[in-house]
């Protein structure tokens, strides 16, 4: 019997620093984006980065707050306000940077609320202080439920890498403006039962999928079948 | 003259079940709930001060019967991170019990799995693809946070950023979560303790 040898594709894994550590991670609600974070933040805080979160729902997600302070030093504000606002948000960056030491970890878990009413002179104020963020040897992971509209497309310009699950609506607009329309293709594929994620990294245009499994974001191999797809190389 | 028994502190879990891998110890002192007088089979000379590090003590789990008794035999193993320490005479005993029950059902479990593994034995020497895939592994990596310079005119024009948002108004209106909360957790984890040996 011949033994056919099977070819692996070596893939790189994508290395996160404050280079490009401007992450966005963007789901409908249920569909894994805690777990996700919480993958991240703790492989953060074994690197050795402080983690600085904001978080709206804090009672509800304490059980993961208190499993995370096991990895690291964790700093967690409450943004308990009757009617949020970004202002709100750059209150946040305003404690966070009062520790002018680098090695951070921002973490905002609920973007969305503070982007709604934002008017643009606020939105400039927050992209200046996203794009600040690499200069001071820290890292931003903010969490949406959907990106639309140009306050959350805005955002794009500020994140390098975004991860992408199902929000139950078309993104076509959204790849557009990443400039990677192929991007469809691999959304149509993500099952949404299994939290699976595209790891996108913007400016490489490079995309994988993924889902968490323990503390570990695995990729997992799948054959994308559509025709047109340009030179994108097969997996095997 | 006696010679005292020389301490070494231990304050790593997979350092303690290295140590007593395969052997019996016992607990001699208790002095909390993190800290712990051990010793290694019946030498004297191995005693230790095990010390269960910050942040993990929810990752040791005491089987036992009873209270810690310096008396008593104990073994441990590490699973999945968590460490348990077990009454030597007491549990090993269910244990063979369980393994005596279970003997007859496991072997034919074992079938089961040798034959799972002819099956993909046999998809793999066909060599058919989309069975057997690339292995899953760890695909994203934070990497080692460094000690590099910080562009210290950033902070300037934060600063600005600040003024133009009004900060000092905002200020009052965020509550700082951590600080409040961390103190009652040390309180309830830590401040109620006696300092005594509680090993009886």
């Amino acid at each position: 019997m011949e033994l056919k040898a099977k070819v692996m594709r070596v893939v790189e894994k994508l290395k996160i620093n404050p280079d490009n550590g401007r992450i966005g991670i963007s789901a409908g609600s249920g569909y894994g984006k805690t777990y996700l974070s919480m993958a991240l933040l703790k492989k953060g805080l074994k690197a050795g980065y402080k983690v600085y979160a904001l978080s709206y729902t804090q009672h509800s997600e304490e059980k993961y707050w208190d499993d995370l302070k096991k990895y690291g030093d964790v700093v967690i504000y409450e943004a308990g306000f009757e009617s949020l606002e970004l202002n709100d948000l750059i209150v946040f960056f305003y404690k966070v940077f009062e520790d002018k030491q680098g090695k951070k970890i921002i973490y905002i878990n609920d973007l969305d609320l503070y982007l709604e009413n934002a008017d643009s002179t606020t939105l400039a104020l927050l992209k200046k202080i996203f794009s600040s963020i690499r200069k001071l040897n820290s890292i931003l992971i903010y969490e949406v439920k959907d990106i639309k509209g140009p306050n959350y497309l805005s955002l794009i310009y500020n994140t390098k890498i975004l991860f992408l699950g199902k929000s139950g609506r078309d993104e076509d607009t959204l790849f557009k403006h990443i400039g990677f329309e192929d991007l469809k293709y691999y959304y149509n594929e993500l099952k949404e039962k299994n939290h699976e994620f595209l790891a996108i990294d913007i400016n490489n245009k490079k995309v994988e999928f993924v889902k968490v499994i323990g503390d570990e974001i695995v990729r997992i191999p799948k054959k994308i079948n559509v025709e047109n797809m340009g030179d994108e190389d097969e997996p095997y | 003259m006696l010679e005292l028994p020389k301490l070494i502190k231990i304050d790593k879990l997979y350092k303690f079940a290295d140590l007593v891998k395969e052997k019996y110890f016992y607990i001699l002192k208790k002095y909390n709930e993190r800290e712990y007088l051990i010793q290694v089979g019946e030498d004297k000379n191995t005693q230790y001060d095990f010390i269960i590090p910050k942040g993990y003590e929810d990752q040791v789990i005491f089987k036992i019967s009873g209270n810690i008794d310096s008396k008593k035999k104990y073994r441990l193993f590490l699973i999945d991170k968590v460490l348990i320490i077990y009454d030597k005479e007491y549990y090993e005993k269910k244990f063979d019990e369980i393994l005596l029950k279970n003997l007859a059902e496991l072997q034919e479990e074992n079938k089961k799995i040798e034959n799972l593994f002819n099956q993909l034995k046999e998809i793999l020497l066909k060599g058919e693809e989309n069975i057997l895939n690339e292995k899953e592994y760890d695909y994203i990596e934070i990497e080692k946070a460094e000690d590099r310079g910080i562009d210290q005119n950033q902070f300037n024009e934060l600063n600005e950023i600040y003024k133009e948002a009004d900060i000092q108004k905002r200020l009052k209106r965020i509550k700082l979560y951590e600080k409040e909360k961390m103190i009652k957790e040390k309180e309830k984890k830590y401040g109620i303790e006696s300092e005594g040996d509680e090993s009886g």
